[in-house]
């Protein structure tokens, strides 16, 4: 991992479209603004994880999906 | 397979391998709010979808801009039309529903995208309401929730509510 130090109001550019801008910095805590072009989105990593496991555990196919629905109710 | 109801999603699905980016999108029954996204290039891939204002008549949100830009909208009230993925992994009486994250859909450019929302109002795993537990056969995907299902979503299903955004 690329470590670099940034004061508050200084950036970092990832290539060339993407801006990273410190706002804000305290002890335990920054605030930060991204520029990217409207085909980067960006998300919180947690929210990111969380949404790839999601959708991976909702995956189903068609087969599967009439074996649920022919199946016995559930006691 | 009718073309018209195959769909892009420019960005691929979240937690897929990206270059799956075509999925037909089926409806599982007649007047249902039920729906079947089908990968066009896997098989074995696919997703549950509903209609979630069918069985969430509250829910709403604002489309941020550069996903509507993204998604080529140019008339948000005629284009476009919003579902939203069941996890059904533990059967369809405990099946839950992504709300945080609903696959927004351009019927006129045939284009589509899961975004993702900042509301903390939604989750990722609502219960999905059912009027009654899986008892009724295989009809029993088709029946509306209570309070719900009042104007079946006509095509792609798209409602009023849809162009909230």
């Amino acid at each position: 991992m690329l470590i670099l130090a940034r004061k508050k109001g200084q950036s970092v550019q990832i290539g060339a479209q993407v801006r990273v801008v410190v706002l804000e910095a305290s002890k335990d805590f920054v605030r930060l603004g991204i520029e990217a072009p409207p085909e980067v989105p960006v998300y919180r990593s947690e929210i990111y994880a969380a949404i790839c496991e999601e959708n991976a555990a909702a995956v189903t196919s068609k087969k599967a999906l009439e074996s649920l629905k022919n199946k016995a109710p559930a006691p | 397979m009718p073309e018209e109801n195959v769909f892009t999603f420019p960005a691929g699905i979240l937690g897929l391998s990206e270059s799956l980016t075509r999925f037909e999108l089926i409806p599982l029954e007649e007047n249902s709010p039920f729906f079947f996204l089908q990968s066009v290039q896997d098989e074995d891939i696919g997703f549950i979808l509903i209609n979630p204002f069918a069985f969430f008549p509250d829910y709403e949100f604002e489309l941020p801009d550069e996903e509507a830009a993204a998604l080529q909208v140019k008339e948000p009230e005629k284009e476009l039309a919003v579902f939203c993925i069941v996890n059904a992994r533990e059967g369809l009486s405990r099946a839950t529903v992504n709300l945080l994250a609903p696959v927004v859909v351009n019927t006129a450019a045939r284009t589509a995208r899961q975004v993702v929302l900042q509301d903390r109002r939604y989750g990722l795993r609502h219960p999905l309401p059912r009027p009654k537990p899986l008892g009724g056969g295989p009809s029993s995907l088709k029946d509306p929730a209570p309070g719900g299902a009042d104007g079946t979503p006509a095509r792609a299903g798209a409602r009023e509510e849809g162009s909230k955004c």
